[in-house]
């Protein structure tokens, strides 16, 4: 599949602090991708400088196979985003603004199209209201609906769940995998709600510090178990020689990993086993200890 | 061209829909409108009466409607223009950066170079809408206080003293309403080019009128009188050359390619700091 979003070797500094540094990943097209990291890990510079508004020191953003940084409008002819928190035009109503940031693209949109973007983010109620009467979550709502038209190939969405309420994150969820699903529309997303991230994407990279310390499918990981145990140090050598791996307080499996044989043989040493389970390792858990590492 | 008109359009609208925009046109009003309640002082008519007569004219041939109108746009677009456009074209580009507006329209493919261009043409359209609307209201005023009547020009400062007919004075004042909005242009300018830099647009706002008040302030410093040409508020005022007997259009066009010059520099380094930027939170 060829590569929607590719990121090469990209470095960028604000003064003498690296903001992001030798940054290289890529998005497919058709794939939902989430960047993660901590505040400050360089997630808003690499989304900025794949949109153009930070120029980088170093490396190139591509979009569709265009440069972003060479011929940033035709990178971006097929892109809608919500960079960082959506900001409107407050005395517009939603419906003059979504007309006016639509307007930039330099295309004549049909006026249905607009509606159909109003009717699928459902804002048809409210959208000749003045945005200053819109509630955060409309405001969100809004601001999917003008990165939505143009019909994008790619839509980039920073923090599309931040400060909605928890039927407002489910609405999200269900319009981004939509997004994908229905229009093919490739998405790339940040969130530090880790366990919708976990829901929606295909895969993931990880941001600390301003350099990429992981990107793959977290998914595709060995399963893993949870020992509650007594001596630990004891247990934890019984469990490495079965060949466990320990990742903090779990222990990721090999394939052929037999649990009674590996309980008989901690009983035989005298370890006492207080209870052993499976664990769905949770994307956080993944997160973490990645970052711990 | 007509994607630009398109998105002229728009941005025409989100200018002219903040309520910002219209305290000029109400300012200019109000303040129209205390000139003139000030003129009909007895103090103040004898005064008129006195300079008119003085020169061997009847005053109530000279003491219309022209003649009023024009003393107030003379006493009044400098110091009132100068705020409100400062205000508009403060605003312009650093409110936009301020609310976070200007983050979602570079999400688009659009250059930054047509982001300008539209803002820049936006508030031209302001400057020149503004001044007709100074100059048709002034006039207004005038003719609904004294009725018709001939032009009587008295511009100290200008060395201008000229009497004209009702026609003739019609016609000099509408020569100088684009010539005052040219001269305005250097504000929206001078404004547009700070909004354009890393800054608060009450920074930008202020430091245009500090601008103009820095430069209007040495210009009026007896000493300087020999270069008195050389400072932008003596440039701007240009316009009221019109009014001579015989208008010296060469002195004139130097005057306006001087501006246009600065107009020039002003919005390069504007568009060439605004293009160097990186916009994120």
């Amino acid at each position: 599949m060829s590569a929607m979003v590719s990121l090469r070797s990209l470095s960028k500094s604000f003064g003498r602090r690296p903001a992001i540094t030798d940054i290289s990943l890529e998005v497919p097209a058709g794939e939902i991708f989430g960047l993660l990291g901590h505040n400050g890990a360089g997630k808003s510079t690499t989304f900025g400088v794949l949109l153009g508004m930070v120029a980088p020191d170093q490396g190139e953003a591509f979009i569709a196979g265009h440069s972003v940084q060479k011929d940033r409008q035709r990178a971006l002819a097929n892109v809608g985003a919500i960079f960082e928190t959506p900001s409107f035009y407050e005395y517009l109503s939603g419906w003059e603004n979504l007309r006016f940031f639509v307007s930039l693209s330099g295309v004549d949109v049909p006026r249905a199209e607009l509606e159909a973007a109003v009717e699928l983010v459902g804002l048809k109620e409210r959208i000749k209201e003045p945005v200053k009467h819109y509630s955060h979550g409309m405001r969100q709502r809004l601001g999917l609906a003008q990165a939505l038209v143009p019909r994008p190939r790619f839509i980039l969405l920073d923090e599309p769940t931040d400060g909605l309420d928890p039927l407002g994150i489910r609405e999200m969820r269900t319009m981004i995998r939509r997004l994908r699903d229905e229009f093919g529309i490739t998405v790339m997303l940040s969130s530090h709600l880790l366990s919708e991230v976990e829901q929606l994407c295909d895969r993931v990279a990880i941001l600390h510090r301003g350099s990429l310390v992981f990107c793959g499918q977290w998914k595709a990981d060995a399963s893993h178990w949870r020992f509650a145990c007594e001596p630990t140090e004891k247990a934890g050598a019984i469990l490495a020689a079965h060949g466990l791996a320990s990742h903090g307080e779990l222990w990721a499996a090999p394939v052929e990993f037999d649990p009674a044989n590996v309980v008989t043989a901690l009983v035989r040493e005298g370890v006492q086993v207080r209870g052993v389970g499976q664990v769905h390792r949770t994307l956080e858990d993944f997160y973490l200890e990645v970052l711990k590492e | 061209m007509s994607g630009f008109l398109f998105q002229l359009r728009g941005e025409l609208r989100k200018l002219f829909s903040r309520k910002r925009t219209h305290l000029g046109f109400a300012a200019f009003l109000a303040i129209e409108l205390v000139v003139l309640a000030l003129l009909r002082l007895p103090k103040v008519q004898r005064s008129l009466v006195r300079v008119i007569e003085g020169a061997g004219y009847t005053a109530a041939d000279y003491l219309s409607g022209q003649t009023l109108g024009l003393m107030i746009m003379l006493s009044t677009v400098f110091v009132l223009g100068a705020l409100y456009l400062a205000l508009v074209g403060g605003d312009v580009v650093s409110k936009e950066v301020e609310d976070g507006t200007l983050r979602m329209m570079l999400c688009r493919p659009v250059s930054r170079l047509r982001i300008l261009g539209l803002k820049l043409t936006a508030c031209l359209i302001y400057t020149a809408v503004l001044t007709v609307f100074i100059a048709a209201t002034a006039l207004a005023t005038g003719y609904l206080y004294a009725g018709g009547g001939g032009l009587f020009v008295f511009a100290p400062s200008e060395g201008i003293f000229a009497i004209y007919s009702a026609s003739q004075g019609l016609g000099r004042i509408g020569l100088s309403v684009p010539m005052m909005a040219l001269s305005l242009c250097t504000i929206t300018a001078l404004a547009f080019y700070f909004s354009c830099l890393q800054m608060k647009p009450a920074a930008a706002t202020i430091l245009t009128l500090s601008v103009l008040f820095v430069d209007s302030i040495l210009k009026n410093i007896p000493f300087f009188s020999g270069i008195k040409d050389w400072f932008l508020t003596a440039k701007m005022g240009a316009w009221v050359m019109v009014f001579e007997y015989r208008i010296p259009w060469e002195f004139m066009l130097e005057q306006y390619i001087w501006l246009a010059a600065i107009n020039l520099t002003l919005l390069t380094l504007g568009y060439l700091s605004f293009s160097a930027r990186d916009f994120k939170g």
